[in-house]
């Protein structure tokens, strides 16, 4: 894992923080991330 | 609002110097589109004392959001080609707009990051209600757009008391509307709701800008601020601005059902907010 994607999972972690029994949002934060990363992958190319 | 919520509001009512109002032309304006019986003509006159709202609301017609091929350089054809309500939507922006200008030249919230979260709020609700042929499309980027104007509306007319708001819910990790309660007493739902009913703005806009963190509250109108209450949090997560938190707030799972929605149908639609929400830059002035 790079550094730019630990900085994407940790804000995402921070922002999502006390919904974990929450299903649903659980299943956004991995579509967020996923999205975000391969943002970030696109635009350093 | 219970009596203790209501007597905190009454006092933080009190504390607002300068408490904005829409310009009396807006309001002849609205009247005359409020009016079934009224014509593109009387609009046209109706604005013809007002060039910056004429020339403000043609700029918007003619920006890629509507993407129309030819230039509509008057109102009649405006009005006759949109629609009263998309016009009305327009001028209530636009107005909306200057009122937030009128108040403290220093801001709290990051009003670059606020009103990107907001065009994105506006903008995702607008697609998801379209992906699942859901509420008038006009109406939900309007009602996402606006879905906050409590916080900006605090941040420009009661300042100095909003700025500890902001340092509060960054120090305790808490969601702004919190942070809100606990130093005035109430929400920027509550001040958004005096504010709908002082301008008598539509009763679907008044739903979402009330209810949006709470949408089963919001009877006939619980769709559209349903649409507003998940546009918010999908627009949170994929950072698009900034609101004044970085959190996310609970998921209303009732509302989420009434939609049928699921997480893919959301993961699907990205490329399409993402698009839109270039084309809907227009909406936001240079100097909000």
């Amino acid at each position: 894992m790079t550094e730019k994607e630990k900085e994407i999972r940790d804000s995402i972690e921070r922002r999502f923080k006390g919904h974990e029994n929450d299903e649903i949002l659980m299943a956004l934060k991995e579509i967020a991330t996923s999205h975000l990363i391969n943002q970030m992958r696109k635009n350093d190319e | 609002m219970n009596k203790t919520a209501a007597d905190a509001f009454d006092d933080l009512m009190g504390r607002m110097e300068d408490l904005p109002s829409l310009p009396s032309t807006v309001v002849a304006i609205l009247n005359v589109l409020n009016n079934p019986e009224s014509s593109a003509t009387e609009l046209s006159e109706a604005l013809r004392h007002d060039q910056s709202l004429t020339a403000r609301v043609l700029r918007l017609v003619n920006s890629a959001y509507y993407g129309f091929p030819r230039k509509i350089d008057t109102l009649r054809k405006a009005v006759t080609i949109l629609g009263y309500t998309t016009i009305q939507n327009i001028i209530l922006v636009t107005k909306i707009f200057e009122v937030i200008r009128s108040g403290s030249k220093e801001h709290s919230l990051n009003r670059k990051l606020f009103w990107r979260h907001a065009l994105g709020c506006g903008v995702t609700a607008q697609t998801i209600g379209l992906k699942l042929g859901m509420g008038d499309g006009e109406e939900i980027f309007l009602a996402g757009l606006l879905h906050d104007i409590g916080k900006v509306i605090l941040d420009a007319f009661l300042h100095e008391e909003y700025e500890k708001v902001i340092k509060v819910s960054q120090k305790d990790n808490i969601l702004l509307f919190e942070a809100e309660k606990q130093i005035l007493g109430a929400s920027h739902e509550d001040l958004g709701y005096w504010l709908a009913e002082e301008w008598n703005l539509p009763l679907n806009l008044t739903a979402a800008i009330t209810h949006h963190h709470d949408p089963s509250q919001s009877g006939d109108f619980v769709v559209a601020t349903s649409l507003v209450h998940v546009g918010d949090i999908l627009v949170r997560a994929l950072e698009i601005g900034n609101g004044g938190d970085d959190l996310i707030p609970p998921l209303n799972h009732k509302c989420w059902g009434i939609l049928g929605l699921r997480p893919k149908i959301l993961e699907d639609i990205i490329p399409d907010i993402e698009a839109r929400l270039v084309r809907a830059q227009a909406f936001i002035p240079d100097d909000a």
